[in-house]
């Protein structure tokens, strides 16, 4: 019953509430904040999970971490996060924000198969501003960003002998950047201009292949996923016009992962992670951005839960630190440029992670948090910087934990 | 196994973690300089006003179906109400003691004009085609009767027929066209205004009721009533330095703005229509009922015309204003805002841009006019227009 009594607080909350939007200020121009898919659990091991493996340890980057799952999981993340914009022209300012990562389920097949489907956010392009101009007529404008890159992704895994576990993924690249700009005039004369700005691109598939090495509390992955080339069609719309042109090609590029993890004591183990996707100048022809290659270096540390005979609370909790550099592929305008002809400003992104979890008693289920402590950008060369915290939050249901929790 | 405690504490944080989302509008980050879209800006907003190369005024023509009946002179201006009745009732000649008494036009007065002065009442001589009908109108040679309006308050105004006029009424009931219509017509200056569809002939009888006299009545419809006016005086030349918008007349302009250079891309901020007064007179407190009614034109003019019938005008309006709000005394200026998708018309395709006929309706005022400065004076008709291209590219 007070399961059923939380379930009921929580449509009646998830009813009531306002939608959550990211609103970085990083996410104004470029393709959009890089996002991490991973769930808590891995957020907090600074998101190196290209190596893990188990019945309930998958990872979102490798689809053959899904060969050793042997019932019906449905995990799903979600990201609330707090940021400090330290701009050079304005005074400090405070944003929070929650974001949805990602969502799987996967199902144990008959042949050691492994399928799932996942939802999984690829950049985050929401952003909300507003800004004085001058330019013709004194006017605020007030800028509603949404969208980005989000892919829908079918998996399938298979342990193919005893050490070796592959996987593949094929996932359909989907999303659309849109704004919406409202135009308000100081001249009462002047009517508001509402117009939006959509840029969108044909959902194409692409294949992402995993493959695992395990030998007893070692593991090494590597997953390698394929490009593909998408046109962009952009459309510029207001009241009574509309314009549609070509916005020429995005080039989603070839990406590779590499990590490993490896014990350090028996209940203590570290991972370590490196994963690119080739972004370039090639990549988007654009006076607005311009592209290097997305680098995320991983590393974390776990200690591992005790067995369920330990009592002690402190014991059974598992507990985790880590860190990341992330390389955001968006080479920006410099501060003060109007494009990237007059300079660009790369953005790197630190952050130190924490986490920790609770299992059901079957193991199949679990709730996991992370915590991450970072700051990206820089006021000299952006002229604007962000400290962020974010709290990561996955919940992981088995079939044997709906069954426990409900239908005995 | 139950995991009763561990799911309520597990939902118990979902349930909170859309509260912790962000508000949008609580949290818009605002002066961001990252607000970056190329050497183009936010896109520029521009703003230009062009002033007409044709414009003149016009009245809608000399026969009036409107809200009012007026008679009388007013100057140059001169009207007379015309009247007709399809069917007559007569009383019941057979009744007991029947005695025909007066026969009188009733009309309910309009207090918008209030010269007091005789008005007299003729037969018209021949009937009309509403659809032709102008000044003078069909010639009246036989008066009917006459009576002083002294105009002490709205209500009704009795005009008496000469004695004897109920045979007349029985001649015109057993014969209607020997009555083809009615023509009222105020002496010397001044003028008079009654309210339409509001106008009977009333036959007054007595009769015998248990051996004593009873007053009774029958009332007559009249079916169709208007008026008729001079021809405006001095006509419009098309040169005029101002251009009359009102009036006894009814006067309306009729403007052609060149327009041609809106982009098709952008957002219409600013369709404006400025009328420049230059008269003595402006929209008051007094104005308050008056409506500016702004109307496409669809045919090609010339500044010489002089009526409306030359006109071919939707019948629609592309903006309807009341005149006392857009009037701005500051610049002693009427505002009328145009539809941008009109201007984005006229710009993509120029041969569709004939202008603008601009009428007052509904005015308490009626003789009161405005002078709008005309193209050939110092404070011509401007067309204020300003547009945003339309967001800049992202990528």
């Amino acid at each position: 019953m007070p399961a059923r009594a939380a379930l009921f607080v929580l449509a009646l909350t998830l009813a009531a509430a306002g939608p959550a939007h990211a609103n970085s200020i990083l996410s104004i121009g470029g393709l959009g904040e890089p996002q991490l898919e991973e769930p808590a659990r891995l957020r907090a091991l600074g998101g190196a999970g290209v190596a893990e493996h188990g019945p309930r340890e998958i990872s979102l980057v490798n689809p053959a971490s899904l060969s050793e799952v042997e019932r019906i999981l449905l995990e799903v993340t979600v990201l609330p996060a707090f940021r400090r914009v330290n701009a050079a022209s304005v005074p400090v300012e405070t944003v929070r924000e929650t974001t949805f990562p990602s969502a799987r389920a996967a199902i144990a097949l008959p042949g050691g198969l492994v399928l799932g489907a996942s939802y999984v956010a690829g950049t985050d392009a929401e952003f909300s501003v507003a800004r004085e101009d001058t330019a013709g007529a004194r006017s605020t404008v007030t800028v509603d960003g949404s969208g980005g890159i989000n892919f829908l992704r079918v998996s399938l895994a298979r342990r193919i002998v005893p050490a070796l576990r592959l996987g593949v993924d094929w996932e359909v690249i989907a999303g659309s950047y849109r704004e919406s700009w409202v135009r308000t005039f100081s001249n009462s004369g002047l009517a508001t201009a509402r117009d939006s700005l959509d840029v969108r691109y044909p959902k194409k598939g692409r294949w992402r292949f995993g493959a695992q090495l395990v030998k007893k509390d070692w593991a090494v992955g590597a997953a390698f996923e394929t490009s593909q080339h998408l046109p962009l069609d952009v459309t510029r719309a207001t009241i009574g016009a509309s314009e549609r042109f070509s916005g020429g090609q995005l080039e989603i590029p070839p990406g590779l992962v590499l990590g490993a993890s490896a014990p350090l004591r028996p209940r203590l183990r570290a991972v370590a992670q490196y994963r690119r996707a080739g972004w370039s100048r090639s990549s988007l022809q654009s006076d607005l951005v311009d592209f290097r290659a997305q680098e995320r270096f991983s590393v974390g540390l776990e200690r591992k839960r005790a067995t369920e005979e330990e009592r002690s609370l402190w014991a059974r909790l598992p507990l985790r630190v880590g860190g990341y550099l992330l390389r955001w592929p968006d080479l920006l305008p410099r501060a003060g440029a109007q494009d990237v002809n007059g300079g660009t400003a790369a953005i790197d992104e630190r952050a130190l992670t924490l986490g920790a979890g609770l299992v059901t008693k079957d193991n199949g289920g679990g709730l996991d948090v992370s915590l991450e402590l970072g700051s990206r950008g820089d006021r000299s060369e952006l002229g604007v910087s962000e400290r962020f915290v974010r709290l990561g939050i996955s919940f992981l249901v088995s079939d044997e934990t709906w069954k426990g929790s409900f239908h005995k | 196994m139950r995991h009763g405690p561990f799911f309520a504490v597990l939902l118990a944080v979902l349930s909170a973690i859309p509260v912790v989302g962000c508000s949008r509008k609580a949290e818009r980050l605002v002066g961001s300089a990252r607000l970056i879209r190329g050497p183009g800006g936010l896109g520029a907003t521009v703003r230009f006003l062009r002033n007409p190369d044709r414009d003149t005024y016009v009245e809608p023509g000399t026969a009036d179906f409107g809200d009012v009946l007026i008679v009388g002179r007013d100057t140059t201006f001169e009207a007379r109400t015309f009247l007709a009745v399809a069917s007559w009732k007569l009383p019941d000649t057979t009744l007991a003691g029947f005695s025909p008494g007066m026969v009188s036009l009733e009309l309910k007065r309009d207090t918008t004009l209030l010269d007091a002065g005789v008005v007299s009442l003729f037969l018209a001589a021949s009937p009309w085609d509403t659809a032709t009908v102008a000044w003078p109108g069909p010639a009246h040679p036989t008066l009917l009767g006459f009576a002083q309006d002294d105009r002490p308050a709205a209500g009704s105004f009795s005009l008496a027929l000469t004695p004897g006029s109920f045979d007349l009424v029985k001649q015109w009931a057993q014969d209607p066209a020997s009555a083809p219509g009615f023509a009222l017509e105020r002496t010397g200056d001044g003028l008079l205004a009654y309210v339409p569809g509001a106008a009977v002939f009333r036959v007054r009888y007595t009769h015998l009721v248990s051996g004593n006299a009873v007053l009774d009545s029958v009332d007559t419809r009249v079916t169709q009533d208007f008026y008729l006016h001079a021809p405006i005086s001095p006509p419009p030349t098309g040169a005029d330095t101002s251009l009359v918008l009102g009036g006894l007349f009814k006067t309306a302009l009729a403007l052609h703005v060149p327009l041609d250079s809106i982009p098709a891309a952008v957002s219409i901020d600013e369709a404006t229509l400025i009328l420049n007064i230059v008269g003595i007179e402006v929209p008051d407190s007094g104005d308050v009922t008056d409506i500016v009614q702004v109307r496409r034109i669809r045919n090609v003019w010339s500044e010489g015309i002089t009526e409306k019938g030359t006109l071919t005008i939707d019948d629609a309006t592309s903006s309807s204003q009341s005149l006392t709000s857009a009037y701005a005394g500051a610049g002693r200026r009427i505002i009328l805002r145009i539809p941008g998708a009109l201007l984005r018309e006229w710009a993509a395709t120029s041969s569709s841009n004939e202008g603008l006929y601009v009428s007052l309706t509904h005015p308490v005022n009626r003789t009161k006019k405005f002078q709008v400065g005309s193209r050939e004076s110092s404070r011509p008709p401007e067309l204020h227009v300003s547009y945003t291209h339309l967001p800049p590219v992202r990528f």
